[in-house]
């Protein structure tokens, strides 16, 4: 999965801290970075970098919701459901988007083109009800006609590959492998 | 020292307390869920909330989270006072928003503390309309039940898994009201103390599964402070028992020795009691009668054979049946041993007579550095556990095994240079290069270079799996040690939980002495009682059997031995009668029946039914007894007193030197053995379940596997086993071939076997096999 320099640029990130918790974060970053989504081998991998156990990982992962472990669509948007856009009406922005994607929050739409997930505060607040697409576009003040419009773009939109997006979080590894 | 208020009661607090702590030592009924003496505070329940009064003019009260507060002198509390007791009814109505109302059907119920402080704090009625958060359980294993709905998340769990116990196969998952305690996989816990789950939750989520099948509610138990059986370290145990039978065993705090846990192996191991095939009626010649049938027998058998008797117990029994049994032995002039094997009896009391200022389970804790020699996890897991909180303090451990062992895997995974991995034969070379005098690398690690003076640091050996001349080994390290001003400690871990009061014993009746009459054919009627001569791990024994013409065993396992007895009688467990165990540091702890079995007997009424003498008799003589062999005025059962090790065992290190095979044309056989491994605990069957290592498969390292050109395709045959007089033995597995595994964690040269494949092939432990004796075999098929 990685190269030995990027290797060698994980390990020394790990070295950096007296904790490897906080070294494993950006290693797992890496793994998601290559593959997608954080897969088994990335976890061995990051199991001999920081000899943190599966479980420990785990619980890093499921703890940081910008860490994922299971594949994602070719987009991931992120509708807020905190306060702000809660009272913007952001349920029945979710709604709909289960509804336009044809499977539960959290899964792949049936063509493959995005993940819809909740999320807490954006920060947007004063655009809610609002969301996020690829931790870098936002996309602000939703109705149920919007939220309609633009995930049928998504579904128009081309894979790009290349595109990591700003979002990414991962500065030293060549970018994402081509199998994912 | 200083005093602060709560509710106008004074508490007086030590420098360091906290508010919680200083209150609940001071026997105030304080509420709190998240705190545990042992794991400390994690301020994450709030439900130790108290109103703290201003201190000047003008300042409000204000509310403090007490486990947090260090306390302060002069301090004033509300507890039951103020607004603190509306603060907490709304931090336990927060939680039971969540909480299943299954108490009812809880197995915890009772020994709740959720309801507890649910009383404590009032609440009463549910005003929340939503819907209930909810989880699926997770399947845990055999041991431990999981409801994963009925979690607070106090973090007890994870703090005492991961923080205490150094375990990584367990934790917490996700956040906020999703926040889940679990495994990242279905399974057992990989942990040797993962039962203590059950006791540091202070919900229902981790549950005895073991309890669970045969449950009582816990207000009908009938229970009392016991001792562990299953160790030497001899932890305070409280098992709980109803109608004829065992239903659970919990930790019985002691500060002496297990402060607040116990291990697996002490709480799931005491179940063997409940085996399916426990001997529970008395038997002759394969018919079952009634007990006192069975004596009037046995007392016959004894009167004929009077003179040609010989009665044999196990250091797995306690100080009152030994002497018990020896008053027996002697009445019909007979011999008596409290141990099976000569070389055991010989190593433990080498251990005993070498160990130095024994180290107490806490003085292992607060060391500031340790050497571990043998697989202690395995042999003694309360005492790993106080090493793994040296290792958490960051305190320097080195480790020298031969056989797989938990602790190692631990040690390795931060600091691999500290493990040292070798063939015992090897080991008494290895100890003395961990001499601290010398300055030169080359003469092997200079241990604790950085030490400042003054600083102590424990040395733990594990006596069964170390020659005499290795435990000198140690011994001399401290004297090293010493010259570099630091002060060590050195006990060993060993083989039976009263392995110590079964040495003090044995210096009047030698294993020896026994063994060599059976074999002279001076004996030919034998009584035995919780030892194994004619199974497990006894080559001495074996050629012996044909000697023996009446075969009495009194047992509460169904042994190899019990299996072809002639008379069988039921024996009461340690839970289940009176007794004195004599742990490691040679701590003297008495213990008394937890619950009663019915149609079981002790070693006491055998000498009742057999020798006439009255139990009351029997005590006195015993206490007297034991003050002589001691030397200890006004003897107390209650552990606060230990024997003089140094004196009592004085001139029995010397006795038998096993002199060093340095051949290096052989290999050693080890022992394979695991948490749950030892004699009773192996009887008990969810607890067996889990046994990590296969039997009849041999476990060695690569490298031996190349040295001894064997792969995937071949088996190994390991030749005729020879007893300690070099005589043949003959086994079942002698002539057989055994598939290997390979296993990073078994020395180079050394062939590790578990108990049964050891039995099969009749090899001790630590035998060494040259190896032109060994025959590999291709694998048919
Ligand atoms: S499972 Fe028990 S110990 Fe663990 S966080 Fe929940 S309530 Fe606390
Ligand atoms: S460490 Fe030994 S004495 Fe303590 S609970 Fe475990 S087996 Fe029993
Ligand atoms: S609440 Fe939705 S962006 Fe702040
Ligand atoms: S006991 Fe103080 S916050 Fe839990």
């Amino acid at each position: 999965m990685f190269t030995p320099d990027e290797l060698t640029h994980l390990k020394q990130h790990v070295n950096h801290y007296p904790e490897p918790r906080a070294g494993a974060i950006y290693c797992l970053y890496a793994v998601q970075d290559k593959v997608g989504h954080i897969n088994d081998k990335g976890i061995e991998i990051v199991t001999e970098l920081t000899g943190l156990s599966k479980t420990q990982q785990e619980e890093l992962i499921s703890f940081y919701t910008l860490l994922r472990r299971r594949p994602i669509g070719r987009n991931v948007l992120r509708i807020c459901d905190s306060i702000s856009c809660h009272v913007m009406g952001s349920k029945a922005i979710l709604d709909a988007a289960i509804k336009q994607t044809g499977v539960p929050i959290g899964e792949i739409s049936k063509d493959g083109s995005v993940t819809v997930l909740p999320s807490i505060c954006l920060g947007l607040c004063n655009k809610a009800p609002a969301a996020l697409l690829n931790e870098m576009d936002e996309v602000e003040n939703l109705n149920v006609h919007s939220i309609n419009e633009y995930l049928n773009k998504l579904s128009e939109k081309p894979h790009d590959l290349n595109n990591k997006g700003s979002g990414s979080n991962i500065i030293a590894t060549s970018g994402r492998e081509n199998n994912s | 020292m200083g005093k602060f208020y709560i509710d106008d009661q004074e508490v007086n607090f030590e420098p360091g307390q906290n508010v919680l702590q200083a209150a609940l030592k001071a026997g105030i009924n304080a509420p709190y869920f998240c705190y545990h003496e042992a794991l400390g505070s994690a301020g994450a329940c709030r439900m130790c909330t108290m109103e703290l009064e201003p201190t000047k003019e003008g300042e409000n009260s204000r509310l403090v989270v007490t486990c947090l507060q260090a306390a302060q002198d002069g301090q004033r509390y509300r507890l039951n006072k103020g607004i603190g007791d509306h603060v907490r009814q709304g931090v336990v109505e927060y939680y039971m928003t969540r909480h299943p109302h299954d108490c009812p059907v809880c197995d915890e119920a009772g020994d709740c503390q959720l309801q507890d402080m649910t009383i404590l704090s009032h609440h009463t009625y549910r005003r929340f309309k939503g819907a209930k958060r909810t989880y699926m359980d997770q399947p845990m294993g055999p041991l431990i039940y999981n409801t994963a709905n009925r979690c607070i998340t106090c973090y007890r769990c994870t703090r005492f898994y991961q923080d205490y116990a150094l375990g990584d196969d367990f934790g917490v998952y996700a956040s906020g009201n999703r926040t889940t305690f679990r495994r990242s996989e279905e399974g057992h816990f990989d942990s040797p103390f993962s039962g203590n789950l059950i006791d540091v939750c202070p919900t229902g989520t981790f549950t005895d599964k073991v309890f669970r099948r045969k449950f009582s509610r816990t207000w009908q138990l009938e229970k009392n402070e016991s001792i562990c059986g299953h160790c030497s370290v001899g932890c305070h145990t409280e098992p709980g028992g109803r109608d004829n039978s065992l239903r659970r065993v919990h930790p019985f705090p002691n500060t002496k020795v297990n402060a607040h846990f116990i291990c697996d192996r002490g709480r799931f191991g005491e179940h063997f009691s409940e085996a399916n095939d426990r001997p529970l009626s008395a038997q002759i010649n394969g018919v079952v009668v009634d007990n006192q049938k069975a004596l009037d027998h046995i007392k016959d058998i004894l009167t004929k054979s009077a003179g040609r008797i010989g009665i044999l117990s196990s250091p797995d029994e306690d100080v009152s049946c030994h002497y018990a049994l020896a008053n027996i032995a002697e009445h019909f002039n007979g011999l008596f041993s409290p141990f099976v094997m000569p070389q055991t009896e010989d190593r433990t009391a080498a251990a005993l007579a070498l160990s130095r200022n024994t180290p107490s389970l806490t003085d292992i804790e607060t060391a500031d550095g340790a050497i571990i020699v043998g697989a202690l996890t395995e042999t003694a897991p309360m005492m790993d556990l106080a090493v793994r909180q040296l290792i958490k303090a960051g305190k320097t451990v080195h480790m020298l095994h031969a056989s797989p062992t938990l602790l190692a895997d631990i040690v390795r995974k931060q600091h691999p240079d500290q493990i040292h991995q070798a063939a015992p034969k090897n080991w008494a070379q290895i100890i003395s290069s961990f001499d601290a005098s010398h300055e030169a690398e080359e003469m092997g690690p200079n241990l604790f270079a950085n030490l400042d003076t003054g600083k102590r640091i424990i040395i733990l050996g594990v006596a069964v799996e170390m020659d005499i001349a290795s435990m000198h080994a140690l011994h001399d390290l401290c004297q090293a040690f010493e010259n570099k001003q630091l002060t060590v400690q050195l006990g060993f871990a060993l083989n039976g939980a009263n392995a110590t009061g079964s040495a003090m014993i044995s210096a009047q009746y030698p294993s020896k002495q026994l063994l060599d009459a059976v074999r002279k054919k001076e004996i030919d009627t034998l009584m035995v009682c919780g030892a194994d001569p004619f199974g497990f791990g006894a080559a001495d024994w074996l050629p012996a059997r044909e000697h023996i013409k009446q075969l009495i065993v009194f047992d509460n396992v169904n042994s190899p031995t019990l299996q072809i007895a002639d008379v069988i009688l039921p024996h009461a467990t340690w839970s289940e009668r009176r007794g004195i165990s004599i742990n490691y540091e040679g701590r003297i702890q008495g213990f008394n029946h937890a619950y009663q079995r019915a149609g079981t007997l002790t070693a006491v009424n055998l000498a009742t039914a057999l020798i006439g003498i009255s139990a009351n008799n029997f005590y006195e003589q015993q206490h007297n007894n034991i003050e002589t062999l001691t030397g200890l005025n006004e003897l107390h059962y209650n552990g606060c007193q230990c024997l003089n090790l140094h004196t009592q065992f004085e001139g029995r290190a010397e006795a038998n030197q096993v002199s060093i095979d340095t051949n290096k044309d052989s290999v050693q056989v080890v022992r394979l053995t695991w948490h749950g491994g030892s004699n009773k605990a192996s009887y008990a069957t969810a607890l067996a379940s889990i046994k990590p290592w296969k039997d009849n498969i041999i476990y060695l390292h690569p490298d031996t596997a190349k040295r001894l050109q064997l792969n995937a395709e071949t088996k190994l045959k390991l030749g005729n086993p020879t007893n300690a007089n070099d005589n043949p033995i003959n086994r079942s597995g002698m002539d057989q071939a055994f598939p290997i595994i390979l296993n990073d964690n078994v020395a180079v040269d050394c062939l590790a076997l578990t108990r049964t494949t050891l039995h099969h092939v009749g090899h001790l432990v630590n035998a060494i096999i040259p190896i032109d004796k060994l025959s590999i075999i291709a694998k048919e098929g």
